[in-house]
Order: C-alpha cells, then sequence, then structure tokens
C-alpha cells in the first residue's frame, strides 16, 4: 500500500508544476477557455462524488445547486453590484443550507424520496427562473454579470484559469483530507453497510446530511464562478442532461477516487471539443467511449488503472 | 450492580408476537447466554436492545438509562454494541481499515481541525492505527491487514465481526450466534477470545446454538421459546431443567448430555 514517500510527493507535484505552467505555454484564448470550463466541471464532478462514491447516494440534482450558486452570485451582480468575492461565499452558503434543509427532510425517510425531491428541484428552479420574469430575466437569461476584478486588475483568460485551478487543487484537497479522516471512513461505512455503520455508533442521517453539505457548497461555487466568468447565465443550467453529464463523469471516471472526477471531467469536456471537427460522428463516440468503460472498467478509469498498478502488492482497496 | 435491566420487553410483527413480555438483568462483567429453538425470538430481542427495532412495549435500562426505542447509533455510542447473527462486514473495505472505521465511537476531532490536519487529528490517527494493530494482533490477523473483508475465509470473516464491534471499545458486546459455522479448533479459539474479553471487563450477552460452548462460559443462561423466557438460571440448573428439555424436544433436538 505505502509508497516510497518521495515518489508519492513527486507524483503529487509534477502535475500541479504542469498545471500551472499551461498559461505560460498555452496563449490561446480558445484552449484556455476549455481548460477553465473543465475546471468547472471538475468541481462539479468532484463534489458530486462525495454523494455518489463516498456515501452512495444518487443526487439527481446537482445541476440544481450549480444553478442557484450561479443564479444568486449572478443576481447580487446585476441588481445589487456585488462582486464576486461577496456573490461566491454567499453562493456557497445558501446552496449548503439548501443542501441542509433537503438532506434533514430526506435522508429520514429514506428510500427514493432522496433521488427523486434533488430530480424535482431542478425542474422547479427551472420554471421559477424562467417565470419570474421581473427577477430572472426568464428564459432570455441574466446578462451583464461583473467579470472578476481583483485590486483593479480586469481578469483575463489566464487569470480565470489560475482562479478555477487554485479552486480545484482546494477542492481536492477538502475532498482527499475529508476522506481519510473519520469523516470519510464513516461516509464509507454507510455506504458499505449501514446497519453495521449504525451498530459501531455512526449515525447515518447526520453524516449523510453532512456530506450532501459540502457536496452542494462546492456545486454552489462552482455556479458562481460560472455566472462571472461567462457573465450571462439562463435557465438552462438547471436542465437534467447538466446533472446527467456529471453523474457520467463521475461514474466513467470512477467513483469514490478523488482522482476519478477529475479524470472524468477532463474526459468529457475536451473529448467534444476535439470531436467538434468530425461532429457527424460525435455523438457516437461519446456513446461508444461510455460503453466501452461500463463494460470493461466497471469501476471507472482510475480505480481500474490503480488495480492493475496495485495487483502485485496484494492489497487492493476499493476507495483509494 | 447490574449494567443492563429488561423489563417487560414485548415486539408485534402484526399479529405475530416475537418476544413476548420478556424481562431479565445482566451484572457488570457478567457472560449471559441466551439459548432457544430457532424462530424463539432471540435475535429479536437483540434488536430490540440494540435499537434496531423500536419495542411495542417494555423498557430497556443500559447503565442506568432508558433506551428502549432510542437509535442503534445512539445505543451503541453509549457503549452497547452487537454483532450479527448473518456476517456482516464492510465488504469493499480493508481489515485494517475497518477496525478504524469501527472506532468512530471514541474518535473527536471536528472538520476543520481535520481539514487543516491540526496535531491533534494526526494525534488521534496515530492512536485509531495502533488500536487497529492491537485488535489485529488480537485476532491473529495482522498478515491480512491490508486484505479486503470480503477476501478473507469464513472463519476469519467472524473474527473480524468481533473484531470490529472490539474496536468501538463497547461496555458492552451482544453476539449472534458467533460461532455459528465454524469448525471445533476455531470455536475453542472463539471461546478464548470471549473469555478475554470479559477479563478486559467487557460484558457479554450471546446467543448462541453450541451448547459445549455457552455451557462452559456462561455465568447464567436465559431459556426462550415462542418468544417468552421460559427458564433463568446456572449453566447446572438449565441443563437440568424439564421445562428446557421438554421446549428443545418440542421443537430443535439438542444434545445437553456432552
Ligand atoms: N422483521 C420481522 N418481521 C416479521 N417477523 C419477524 C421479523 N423478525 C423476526 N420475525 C419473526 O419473529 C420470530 C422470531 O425470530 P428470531 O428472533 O429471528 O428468532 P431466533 O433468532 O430465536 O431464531 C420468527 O417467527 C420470525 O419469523
Ligand atoms: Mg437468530
Amino acid at each position: 500500500m505505502k509508497m516510497n514517500k518521495t515518489t508519492t510527493k513527486l507524483l503529487q507535484t509534477i502535475p500541479v508544476l504542469i498545471l500551472l505552467a499551461v498559461p505560460v505555454v498555452v496563449t490561446n484564448n480558445y484552449v484556455l477557455n476549455v481548460l477553465i470550463m473543465a475546471g468547472i466541471w471538475t468541481l462539479l464532478a468532484s463534489s458530486l462524488n462525495i454523494m455518489i462514491g463516498l456515501v452512495g447516494q444518487l443526487s439527481m440534482g446537482h445541476a440544481a445547486f450549480y444553478g442557484i450558486g450561479a443564479y444568486i452570485s449572478g443576481l447580487l451582480s446585476v441588481r445589487l453590484g456585488i462582486p464576486i468575492w461577496l456573490g461566491m461565499p454567499a453562493a456557497g452558503l445558501a446552496t449548503t443550507f439548501l443542501g441542509y434543509l433537503i438532506g434533514k427532510l430526506t435522508f429520514r425517510v429514506r428510500g427514493s424520496a432522496f433521488v427523486l425531491v434533488t430530480l424535482g428541484l431542478g425542474e422547479v428552479m427551472r420554471l421559477v427562473t424562467n417565470n419570474w420574469m421581473s427577477l430572472t430575466n426568464g428564459p432570455l437569461g441574466l446578462q451583464g454579470i461583473s467579470p472578476v476584478k481583483l485590486f483593479g486588475v480586469n481578469f483575463t483568460y489566464k487569470h480565470y484559469y489560475y482562479f478555477i485551478l487554485l479552486l480545484v487543487l482546494l477542492v481536492s484537497y477538502i475532498i482527499w483530507r475529508i476522506k481519510n479522516s473519520r469523516f470519510g471512513r464513516a461516509f464509507i461505512a454507510m455506504n458499505e453497510n449501514e446497519p453495521l455503520a449504525n451498530a459501531v455508533a455512526i449515525h447515518s442521517e447526520r453524516f449523510l446530511v453532512l456530506a450532501f453539505m459540502i457536496s452542494t457548497c462546492i456545486a454552489g461555487i462552482a455556479g458562481s464562478f460560472y455566472a462571472h466568468y461567462v457573465t450571462f447565465i439562463s435557465p438552462d443550467l438547471f436542465l437534467l442532461s447538466n446533472t446527467v453529464t456529471i453523474v457520467v463523469m463521475v461514474i466513467v471516471g470512477g467513483k469514490g477516487t478523488v482522482l476519478g472526477p477529475i479524470v472524468g471531467a477532463i474526459i468529457f469536456t475536451l473529448l467534444p471539443e476535439w470531436l467538434r471537427a468530425i461532429d457527424n460522428y460525435r455523438m457516437l463516440i461519446y456513446g461508444l467511449i461510455l460503453m466501452f468503460s461500463i463494460l470493461f472498467m466497471k469501476r471507472g478509469i482510475v480505480p481500474s488503472f490503480a488495480r492493475i498498478i496495485k495487483k502485485k502488492r496484494g492489497a487492493l482497496h476499493e476507495y483509494s | 450492580m447490574s449494567i443492563l435491566k429488561v423489563e417487560g420487553v414485548v415486539q408485534r410483527f402484526g399479529g405475530l408476537v416475537a418476544v413476548n413480555n420478556v424481562g431479565f438483568n445482566v451484572g457488570q462483567n457478567e457472560i449471559v447466554s441466551i439459548i432457544g429453538p430457532n424462530g424463539a425470538g432471540k435475535t429479536t430481542l437483540f434488536n430490540v436492545i440494540a435499537g434496531t427495532y423500536k419495542p411495542s412495549e417494555g423498557s430497556i435500562i443500559f447503565k442506568g438509562k432508558e433506551i428502549a426505542g432510542l437509535p442503534a447509533a445512539t445505543i451503541a455510542k453509549q457503549g452497547l454494541v452487537r454483532t450479527f447473527q448473518i456476517t456482516s462486514l464492510f465488504s469493499n473495505v480493508s481489515v485494517l481499515e475497518s477496525l478504524k472505521i469501527a472506532q468512530h465511537r471514541t474518535l473527536e476531532s471536528n472538520l476543520f481541525n481535520v481539514l487543516i490536519n491540526a496535531p491533534s487529528v494526526r494525534a488521534e490517527e496515530q492512536v485509531a492505527e495502533k488500536r487497529a494493530y492491537e485488535i489485529l494482533a488480537l485476532l491473529k490477523l495482522e498478515n491480512k491487514a491490508n486484505h479486503l473483508s470480503d477476501s478473507l475465509p469464513y472463519g476469519e470473516q467472524r473474527l473480524l465481526e468481533i473484531g470490529i464491534a472490539l474496536a468501538a471499545k463497547p461496555d458492552m458486546l451482544l453476539l449472534d450466534e458467533p460461532a455459528a459455522g465454524l469448525n471445533e479448533t476455531e470455536t475453542i479459539e472463539l471461546m478464548g477470545l470471549i473469555a478475554l474479553l470479559r477479563d478486559e471487563g467487557i460484558t457479554i450477552l450471546l446467543v448462541e446454538h453450541d451448547m459445549n460452548l455457552v455451557m462452559s462460559i456462561s455465568d447464567r443462561i436465559l431459556v426462550l421459546a415462542n418468544g417468552t423466557k421460559i427458564a433463568e438460571g446456572l449453566p447446572s440448573e438449565i441443563q437440568t431443567n424439564p421445562d428446557v428439555i421438554e421446549a428443545y424436544l418440542g421443537g430443535d433436538i439438542m444434545d445437553f448430555s456432552e
């Protein structure tokens, strides 16, 4: 299980250094934009992974929390002139609180309540943002959200890139810490065997709610970033297809691992861009990859590769 | 002084009365066994005591506090930990990790300290790891630390279940047929383990079919049949009790003579 300490450190630092160097080498705004979007999807996939991968609950409304974060931050900006530096914490707090409420309500009854309520939330939010014209400008969308500005510097693609990279690293670090703590162990225990988890004093409901709050907080923050980056948001953010995309990223990348959702998010953001040139076959190739990974890498890309590498060590671990 | 007091407990499932007005005490550091034919209500009684079911009637006092109807995790938190009749493990988790999971009850670090990896958290994690290895040594499973729980042979899985319960540092253990499916050597080892746990101050309530084990290890024995307590006493008294013999002859035939 234990790798050489310096090897591990290198394996962690080298990718980070490469990511830091990207804008120095890549000056093409189109490429930077794709990478920034990959960063946003990474936040979403990593946060959903806490539910699907760790505690084992399917949230079908993840895009709703993303959209709510975007609308809160966007509305604060457009209606009250509040910058992202306040809008983002506000979005994060609001989605955390909503996560708390929905968690409290649905995890007590169990069964399919959680899946259904989260599924419904996206639909409700789409209707609200579509019809509350005076507040949200309805289907036309909210325009003129202030771009990010710090110490008098207007953010360019390069700045946005570093900003989202910082968020991704921070979120990955947080998830990694949680996973290797008593909290993460409680999450995994509930997922594996809830009666046994209860028998060793783990309160399922409490930890499910906590996991969901962390998950929805990150989604709200991702939404806030998106709103101030694109400066335009519409009710389409709440489309179920967005949630489905996030779920696919988590599953194909490898649920339960820190790296899996990152890999999934990058693949499914870059792939549609590359396949744009051969647009006719795009959906076909997309579907084939999905089928291939589900058939041959049941646990997802990252755990499957980890499994091959670790095989000779004898020790295996689903969640490493 | 009794650590557990069960009084007038009734558990109904629709029309079926699975546990019918059962009461008994367990003294501090005793080993008390519950025996009875299949379907007598032993597991149901465990489920009621451990909080899986809320009893239809009755009171359960653990360490001086009413626990009847509390959530299972709350009861466990108070130091009453149970194992399951049917093997129940964290299947896709390593043996070592399972024993860390199970220490939840005694770990206290808060989320903020975890995120900044505070020294207190690191210290706590080290203690948890050390304790996990101590339990592994006790179970003689040190060389399986990094194996998935699922991959262990059956006998070791049953041992690990007790190890998991033990990792929670219980004051009292409810063991539901821990010897079921074990061979003779494994059963003898299990007996040694249970005796050791008692020496460490843990009170034990045991449901078991293996009569050798029950008769040799128990301080007192309780007999259930059709949800009702039909006898209670020392092992020697139970072996010669005509009601007990009758109950067993009416249901499963059990050999007391060994
Ligand atoms: N959840 C349940 N719902 C309905 N009946 C149950 C339930 N659990 C146990 N029973 C019934 O209660 C009786 C006692 O079962 P149990 O406690 O498992 O017996 P034992 O452990 O002594 O073999 C049986 O008739 C069983 O079918
Ligand atoms: Mg039983």
